[in-house]
């Protein structure tokens, strides 16, 4: 099966599922648990209870806790659509859930305040939904400036740098692609949180980009060491060009 | 010695079977509109250039309709149909509702692909109808190098789009591959549809008129004969058929069984009085050198003319069929000559005497009521002025076709439903590059006025492809088809094209920037509204303001000069044949007089041929601008075989009268039969699949009868009334 461009989205999510441990309790946990096993069902059976506590405890935290079950449930709905050899109606079908629940969680952060974090998972929301050219004509900008705001509000924000990095290193030259800008954005991610699993797929990319494919080496063996379920991701990566 | 030479040529001739059936092996026929016009032309170097800037501008529309194209069922099967046509071998690229569902959507976002496809002009009448009941997917094809390519592209999507009706959608095909083919498999069935009544007609009159199954069998040998050696010469010289030349087989089989005839009938008629069949036939071809020479010569003259045509088809016409006429002189004169020899063919066992003496009686009627006939042929050439007043010229390609072929139904069905297949193309000169925004205004109004054209449906230029990417790069919101703020921004949203959009910007404006294009999309009918199309397009870009310069080309402007020639066409052509022929037959019969009697009763086939053309409706085309020089060259042979024994029996000494009656006792039954076989050569092109030809043959085959009938009576009714035959010229 060929690699869609869009795949970058998908592997974005297996890979930031570090940075959601943060959350504590015991629905964290077991939110941790389905970001780390990638079980679809767990994280499906986990967002009515998010939601029921969000609007329950209506604070920010409650609010952004569901936004990113939201964001983790969509990723997982966009793994099978991007690999699992469904038919094409079942596939629309997945397109079709992806972006309800990215739209529900959306609309939920736009009651939200201004924070790094919420646009965050705004600009992540936003790239679950770009899955065709159109989708990126008309959710890229957006995405963006979410990214730049939420650098803009906190520039510690490990997974703002690495959404940072996925133009930079994804994409064609003249569409902004540059894998010196994005190593740069990355290091800023790893300098935050040296284990971040994604930031440290990202780049490898962006080494191996650059000709540095030992750097790159390490990189990747460190992430499988981190997250074993990722084996195979870094090399699929390498033929992604939005 | 005589038939040492004789047989030797023979042999000759008959050695050439193989190789020539070889080279005819290889012949190809290609039928694109553009091998018709004159290659060579301003109109031709004009596109000739365009197509070199703007690229190869072959295509094929699959117009898809039958079922809702916005159906995420029905999109799925269209994919499944251009995934087919991708994979052609000499498909470029194909575009349509269900390549943008899948490239820009993603095979997802149906409402969101309606909306793109109908909230702006952009795709209507292009893409999608206006009532979105019809869907078009545009094939944008490489190079096709030879007929062969173009057929087999054709059967391949001819296969793809029978999956897609399977699959319930009405599938029409149309475009200029479309039409080659269609056209080759026409011609294809051609010699199928007219050759055997042409066959069983002539060999019917052979027998009727020879009585020898032999001797027919070898004037059919001649013109068969006659036939593999000029095709093969046409593949020598390397030139191809197409589909005017398409009529060449039968026609120049026809002709070529006239002078197989005249050798056959006078050698059986030698053979009574001298009963050695080699001096029966050298006395055969002495006595028939001059005459077959003369008319053959006549005939090729008539299709020599045809060289100041304008369409490059009927200058091949032309010139193959003067090329078959000699070879066919040839092969009479050699293997025809040893064929009836080796045959050992009889003389004719009893006379025709009764059909000569019908003869004679019509040339007694003329000659003892001149003033009579003459007056008849008069009021024949007053309704032939008038026609000619009331003859319409047109090159639409579609009237190849016949009315209820599939493709000129789909050809209807796609201009009335989904776009104009008339493209005229504007090519608009803009001076430091179409980017400089201080043109858009301007370009703009002219894409405006255009539109504003009757029937013409879409404008469609690189402003359109502008709007369209400036809308894309501003979130893919319907507010913003509209052009960028200036030409700086312009060009840096062009500088992050894609690929295919870059492709389909190359093919609007030059690498440069310094030209583009317009095309412009009509449905039209008839030939007149293409020259109105192209005189109202010329008159609004005539208002451009300097620097703006434009032009119009493209395979109807070509088509329309063509259409402007026709008549000119005609009259040059006959005219030219008038004179060469007249020339050819004064020369021959070493007389003035005789020379000025025979004018008048050639002219009249052709005022035949007007008339019959303005009471029929037919319209004068590539085709029918032939008939009245291949008439008259064909035609004036009666006329010769006639003068030529008339004058040698009037320098025996006998009166005009006496002289006529006892000429055409001798050459009245030759000539009549000759005349006949070349009719029905002629009428069997009426079942032609393609009108135009199919007019050929009708109005060919009436002129030669009136050409006949003319022979018969007015040319004797002359004779009666003239001067220096009553002053006894020949003492």
């Amino acid at each position: 099966m060929p690699i869609s461009r869009y795949t970058l989205v998908f592997v974005s999510i297996f890979l930031a599922s570090t940075a959601l441990f943060t959350r504590a309790d015991n629905l964290q946990e077991q939110f941790a648990e389905a970001q780390y096993t990638f079980d679809q069902t767990l994280a499906k059976d986990l967002l009515p209870q998010y939601e029921q506590l969000a609007q329950s405890a209506d604070t920010e935290s409650a609010w952004l806790d569901y936004a990113a079950a939201a964001l983790l449930v969509a990723e997982l709905i966009r793994g099978d659509y991007e690999y699992s050899s469904v038919a094409k109606k079942e596939k629309r079908e997945l397109g079709r859930k992806i972006d309800r629940v990215a739209n529900i969680a959306l609309k939920a952060l736009t009651t939200l305040p201004d924070s790094s974090e919420r646009y965050r998972l705004e600009a992540d929301l936003l790239g679950t939904m770009i899955r065709s050219r159109f989708k990126g004509m008309k959710y890229q900008e957006r995405l963006e400036q979410a990214i730049a705001k939420a650098l803009e509000l906190d520039d510690k924000n490990a997974d703002a740098w690495v959404s940072n990095a996925k133009r930079p290193l994804f994409a064609a030259e003249k569409h902004g692609g540059e894998p010196a800008l994005a190593l740069e954005y990355l290091n800023r991610a790893l300098e935050i949180h040296p284990e971040h699993v994604q930031a440290l797929i990202f780049r490898g990319v962006a080494h191996t980009k650059l000709g540095e494919s030992a750097l790159a080496e390490e990189d990747w063996a460190l992430a499988e060491k981190l997250n074993p379920n990722i084996a195979g991701v870094p090399e699929q990566l390498l033929d992604i060009e939005v | 010695m005589f038939y040492k030479s004789l047989k030797a040529a023979a042999f000759f001739m008959l050695l050439l079977i193989l190789p020539s059936a070889y080279l005819v092996s290889q012949l190809s026929v290609d039928n694109r509109q553009e091998k018709l016009v004159n290659q060579s032309g301003p109109a031709a170097q004009i596109y000739r250039q365009f197509k070199q800037d703007f690229g190869h501008d072959e295509f094929v529309i699959v117009a898809l309709s039958g079922r809702d194209i916005f159906d995420e069922d029905t999109l799925d099967d269209a994919l499944e149909l251009v995934e087919q046509l991708e994979a052609i071998e000499w498909v470029a690229s194909v575009n349509g509702v269900p390549v943008i569902y899948r490239d820009l959507f993603g095979e997802e976002d149906v409402e969101a692909l309606q909306e793109e496809m109908t909230s702006t002009p952009f795709y209507r009448n292009l893409l999608i109808s206006d009532d979105e009941s019809v869907a078009g997917l545009m094939l944008l094809l490489t190079e096709l190098s030879s007929v062969e390519e173009r057929e087999q592209l054709v059967n391949a999507v001819e296969q793809a789009a029978a999956e897609a009706e399977k699959l319930g959608f009405r599938v029409d095909l149309v475009g200029q591959p479309i039409f080659s083919v269609a056209i080759t498999r026409l011609t294809s069935g051609e010699v199928g549809r007219t050759f055997p009544i042409a066959g069983v007609a002539a060999l019917f009159i052979l027998l009727l008129l020879l009585r020898s199954f032999l001797a027919a069998l070898a004037v059919l040998i001649c013109g068969g004969l006659t036939l593999l050696y000029t095709m093969a010469v046409i593949q020598l010289i390397g030139w191809e058929m197409n589909l005017i030349t398409s009529s060449l087989p039968l026609v120049l089989f026809v002709l070529a069984i006239a002078n197989g005839i005249h050798v056959a009938s006078r050698f059986q008629r030698t053979l009574h009085d001298t009963p050695d069949p080699i001096a029966a036939m050298h006395t055969t071809l002495f006595e028939l050198r001059r005459s077959c020479a003369l008319s053959s010569i006549t005939t090729v003259l008539g299709f020599l003319s045809l060289m100041v045509a304008h369409l490059d088809a009927i200058f091949q016409m032309g010139v193959y069929m003067s090329l078959g006429i000699l070879l066919s002189l040839l092969t009479n004169f050699t293997v025809g000559a040893w064929l009836l020899i080796a045959l050992r063919v009889k003389p004719i066992v009893g006379g025709r005497h009764q059909f000569s003496d019908m003869l004679q009686h019509r040339v007694a009627f003329a000659m003892h009521y001149p003033k009579m006939v003459v007056g008849v042929f008069a009021m024949v050439a007053v309704l032939g002025i008038v026609g000619v007043f009331n003859i319409s010229a047109s090159g639409n390609e579609l009237q190849f076709l016949p009315r209820n072929h599939e493709l000129t139904e789909s050809h209807a069905f796609v201009s009335e439903r989904l776009t104009g297949l008339t493209a005229v193309e504007v090519v608009v000169d803009t001076p430091g590059g179409w980017l400089e925004d201080r043109y858009w205004p301007e370009l703009e109004q002219l894409t405006e006025d255009i539109a504003k054209i009757q029937d013409v449906k879409r404008v469609y230029g690189p402003l359109s492809l502008l709007k369209k990417i400036n809308q894309w790069h501003n979130g893919a919101e319907t507010q913003y088809y509209r052009l960028p703020e200036s030409g700086a921004v312009a060009e840096g949203i062009l500088g992050l094209l894609d690929d295919a959009n870059s492709d389909q910007l190359a093919a609007y404006a030059t690498k440069d920037g310094q030209q583009i294009r317009i095309s412009v999309l009509a449905n039209l009918q008839g030939d007149a509204a293409i020259t109105a199309l192209i005189e109202k397009i010329q008159n609004i870009t005539d208002t451009l303001e300097s620097p703006l310069r434009a032009h119009s080309t493209g395979i109807s402007v070509q088509m329309r000069e063509v259409n402007d020639g026709l008549l000119t066409t005609q009259l040059a052509s006959y005219s030219l044949a008038f004179v060469l022929i007249f020339t050819a037959i004064g020369v021959g019969l070493q007389s003035r007089h005789l020379l000025w009697m025979s004018i008048l009763p050639n002219v009249m086939p052709m005022l035949i041929i007007f008339v019959l053309m303005w009471l029929l409706d037919i319209t004068l085309n590539a085709a029918t601008v032939m008939v009245s020089s291949i008439s008259l060259g064909i035609a004036v042979d009666n006329t010769v075989h006639f003068l030529t024994r008339f004058r040698k029996q009037r320098i025996q000494g006998e009166s005009p009268s006496v002289a006529a009656v006892s000429t055409i006792a001798q050459v009245g039954p030759s000539i009549t039969i000759t005349t006949v076989t070349a009719c029905i050569g002629f009428y069997a092109l009426v079942p032609s699949a393609f009108e135009p030809i199919s007019n050929l043959g009708l109005l060919a085959g009436s002129a030669i009868l009136a050409a006949l009938i003319s022979n018969l009576l007015f040319l004797p009714a002359i004779i009666a009334l003239s001067p220096e035959e009553r002053r006894d010229a020949y003492q």
